[in-house]
C-alpha cells in the first residue's frame, strides 16, 4: 500500500494562554493565567492537585469553557472554537480507547471524522502504530492491552491526525514505575522527532524534569516560575517552588557584611541582600557533606535516619541547633544512627530571600 | 470445559466457608419453589390438552382454524395491539430516556440522583392510583393525538421507566463515557457521529437489555389497559376466557413462554463471556 501523502513534519506552532480565568461558581481554578508556548516546545505544567494544571490543559483543548481571557494556538484565537474543530490530539489519564474498536480502528478514528481515503487511512494509522512499538497489535481490543499499551495507542490515536498541538493530561500516572519512565522517554523521542507543540500536565516533578524543555510551576491557578528545568532546580524564584522541584530544606541566616553564617562558614550571596535582614536559604541534599565529628568542619548533629538509593544515601541530621537537615552523600559512607557528625555547606555562594 | 470445573469447585469452596445455606438444605428450598411455580404452568398445560373424551392437540389446531377465525381475532388483535404498545414504549426509552440519562452523566452529574428517583416514580404508584390520574389526561390526549394505541403506548413509555433506567444506566456505569466522549470529541467527532460510532455500540447490551424488559413488561400490563378500556392481550385473554377458556390459557402460556425466552436473552447479553471464564 502506498501513502500518497508521506508523513510531512509539520513543525510546531505556537501556544498562548492570556489572562485565562476559569470560575466554578465562587472558586477560581484558573487566576489570570499567562503563558507563552514557543512552536515546538514540550512545556510540562508542574504543581500539586488542585493547581489548576489539568483546569488548564483542558482549557486549552475546549473541553472547558473559561470565565475570561483569551486563548490563541498558532496566533488565532480559539476561545470560542469548540472542541472537535480545535484540531488538538489529547491523551487522557484514565484508559480513553474505544471498547467496541480494535487498535487500528482507534487510530484510525480521528481521520475518519477528517474524511481521509481508506487507503490513506489505514498506512498511516499503521505507520503511527509503528511508530509507538505496537505495530502487530492493530487487531486487538484494549481489554486485550496492557495498561502501557493502551496509553501508547491513545498516544499513536492523538498524533495520527497530525495535530497543532499535542495535550497530554497525566498520561502516566495509571502506569506503574518501570513502564512509566520508558513511556515517558519514549513520548520525548517521538515528540522531538515530530516537533509537535506539547503540554504536558504531571504532578510528578520527576517526570517534568526528565523531557520537558520549560516547565510551569503552578500554584494556586497561576504560574509561580517557569523556566527549564536547570533553572527552576538551581534558582527556584518562590519558596513555593523550592520546595516543590527536589528537596531541600529551609536555613535561615541574618546578613552581616553582604555574607551570610551557614553551618560554621561565612557564605557569600548571588544577590545582596539588606544588612540585618533575615535571609532564607534552601539547601540540597547534594549541596550537603557528611564529615567526621572529631575531624570534620561543619556543623555538629546525630544521624536520625540513612537510606540507601543505589548510587548514593541520603542521611537525616539532627542538628544541635534543633533543625533537621538532608544530606546526600557517596553509598560507600554509612553513618550509623545516633552517631555524631558534622555537616557541611559545599556551596561559596548561595540565592537568599527575603520574606 | 475448564471453566465449568473451576465454577464447580469454587462452588464448592464457598458452600464449606461461607454464609449461605448449605447444599442439602439449598436443594429442598430450590425443589418446594420450583413446585410452587410450576404446578400452576403444569395445570395450565393439562387443562389446554383436555378435550371432552381425553386429551390432545384440538384446542392448540384449533386455533389456526378459519373456521374460528371470527371468534379469536380479539386475540390476534390484542396481540398487535401489544406489540404495537411495546414498540412506542422501547422508542421512548431510546428515543428519550437514553438522551436524557447521557445527559444527565455527562452534563448535569449532579441531577443523576434527582433523575433515578424520577425514574422510580411509576413502580411507587399503584397502577390503580395511576390509572386514576391518567384517566383524565387520557381523554384529553386522544383528542389531541387521535389514537388511543399512540397515548396508551406513551403511558406504558412511563411506566416501563424504573426497568428500562435500571438496565440502561448499568451500561452507562459499565464503562467511562465522559472520557470516551471527551476523546471523541478531541479527535475532531460530532456530536450525532460520536452517538452512532461511539455511544450506541458501546452501550448496546444495555439499549438491547432495556428494549427486551419493556416488551416483557408491556405484554403482561392488564390493570391499565383494562381501565382504559383498550383491548391489549391480556385484556383479550380475559375477555375470550369467559368464552373459550382453553384459547384464554392457550395464549397466556405462550405469552408466558415468549416473556421468559426474552429474559433468558437479556441475561445472556448482560453477562459478558469473557467475565465467565474469568471467575
Amino acid at each position: 500500500m502506498s501513502d500518497p501523502t508521506p508523513t510531512t513534519q509539520r513543525s510546531g506552532v505556537s501556544v498562548r494562554f492570556r489572562a485565562v480565568t476559569k470560575e466554578y461558581g465562587a472558586q477560581r481554578a484558573l487566576n489570570g493565567l499567562d503563558l507563552d508556548i514557543q512552536p515546538g516546545e514540550f512545556v510540562a505544567l508542574l504543581g500539586p492537585s488542585g493547581c489548576g494544571k489539568t483546569t488548564a490543559l483542558r482549557s486549552l483543548a475546549g473541553l472547558e469553557t473559561v470565565t475570561s481571557g483569551e486563548l490563541l494556538i498558532d496566533g488565532e484565537d480559539v476561545t470560542r472554537v469548540p472542541v472537535n474543530r480545535r484540531d488538538l490530539g489529547m491523551v487522557f489519564q484514565s484508559y480513553s480507547l474505544f471498547p467496541n474498536l480494535n487498535v487500528i480502528e482507534n487510530v484510525e478514528f480521528g481521520l475518519r471524522t477528517r474524511k481521509v481515503p481508506a487507503a490513506e487511512r489505514t498506512a498511516r494509522a499503521q505507520e503511527m502504530l509503528d511508530r509507538v512499538g505496537l505495530g502487530d497489535f492493530a487487531e486487538r481490543f484494549a481489554h486485550q492491552l496492557s495498561g502501557g499499551q493502551q496509553q501508547r495507542v491513545a498516544l499513536a490515536r492523538a498524533l495520527v491526525t497530525r495535530p497543532r498541538v499535542l495535550l497530554l493530561d497525566e498520561p502516566l500516572s495509571a502506569l506503574d514505575a518501570k513502564v512509566r519512565t520508558q513511556l515517558r522517554d519514549e513520548i520525548r523521542r517521538i515528540q522531538l522527532d515530530l516537533g509537535i507543540t506539547t503540554v504536558f500536565v504531571t504532578h510528578d516533578q520527576e517526570e517534568a524534569l526528565a523531557v520537558a524543555d520549560r516547565i510551569a510551576v503552578m500554584n494556586s491557578g497561576k504560574i509561580d516560575q517557569i523556566g527549564t528545568p536547570e533553572e527552576l532546580y538551581r534558582r527556584p524564584e518562590t519558596g513555593f517552588v523550592a520546595n516543590f522541584i527536589g528537596q531541600s530544606t529551609l536555613l535561615t541566616a541574618l546578613v552581616h557584611e553582604g555574607r551570610i553564617a551557614l553551618l560554621g562558614r561565612e557564605i557569600d550571596l548571588t544577590d545582596p541582600l539588606p544588612e540585618g535582614a533575615l535571609a532564607r536559604v534552601r539547601v540540597r541534599p547534594e549541596n550537603l557533606a557528611l564529615e567526621s565529628f572529631e575531624h570534620g568542619e561543619g556543623e555538629p548533629g546525630a544521624v536520625v535516619t540513612t537510606s540507601f538509593l543505589g548510587s548514593l544515601r541520603r542521611t537525616t541530621v539532627h542538628l544541635d541547633s534543633g533543625l533537621s537537615i538532608v544530606v546526600q552523600h557517596s553509598a560507600e559512607d554509612t553513618p550509623e544512627v545516633e552517631s555524631r557528625v558534622r555537616v557541611r555547606l559545599l556551596q561559596d555562594v548561595v540565592t537568599a530571600h527575603v520574606d | 470445559m475448564s471453566a465449568v470445573k473451576t465454577l464447580g469447585s469454587a462452588r464448592k469452596v464457598r458452600a464449606s466457608h461461607s454464609l449461605a445455606p448449605r447444599r442439602p438444605f439449598a436443594v429442598i428450598v430450590l425443589v418446594v419453589f420450583g413446585l410452587l411455580f410450576a404446578l400452576p404452568l403444569i395445570a395450565m398445560v393439562e387443562f389446554s390438552l383436555r378435550t371432552t373424551t381425553g386429551h390432545g392437540l384440538e384446542h392448540w389446531t384449533g386455533l389456526f382454524d378459519p373456521a374460528n377465525e371470527f371468534r379469536y381475532r380479539p386475540l390476534f388483535g390484542g396481540l398487535v395491539e401489544s406489540l404495537t404498545l411495546a414498540l412506542i414504549a422501547i422508542a421512548i426509552v431510546i428515543l428519550v430516556l437514553l438522551p436524557t440519562t447521557l445527559l444527565v452523566r455527562l452534563r448535569f452529574p449532579k441531577l443523576v440522583r434527582v433523575l433515578e428517583f424520577i425514574t422510580v416514580i411509576p413502580i411507587a404508584i399503584p397502577a390503580i392510583a395511576l390509572v386514576v390520574g391518567l384517566a383524565p389526561v387520557f381523554g384529553a390526549s386522544i383528542r389531541i393525538l387521535g389514537s388511543g394505541t399512540l397515548v396508551l403506548g406513551l403511558i406504558y413509555g412511563v411506566l416501563v421507566l424504573p426497568f428500562a433506567a435500571r438496565a440502561l444506566d448499568a451500561s452507562i456505569r459499565a464503562v467511562d463515557v465522559p472520557t470516551l466522549v471527551e476523546a471523541a470529541r478531541s479527535l475532531g467527532a460530532s456530536w450525532p457521529r460520536i452517538f452512532l460510532r461511539i455511544l450506541l455500540p458501546v452501550l448496546r447490551r444495555g439499549i438491547v437489555a432495556a428494549a427486551f424488559i419493556s416488551i416483557a413488561v408491556v405484554l403482561g400490563e392488564y390493570t391499565i389497559a383494562s381501565l382504559l378500556n383498550r383491548q391489549n392481550l391480556q385484556v383479550a385473554i380475559v375477555g375470550i376466557s369467559r368464552s373459550d377458556p382453553y384459547v384464554a390459557v392457550i395464549f397466556s402460556l405462550l405469552a408466558l413462554a415468549f416473556v421468559t425466552a426474552l429474559l433468558a436473552v437479556i441475561g445472556r447479553i448482560a453477562t459478558p463471556k469473557r467475565k465467565v471464564f474469568d471467575v
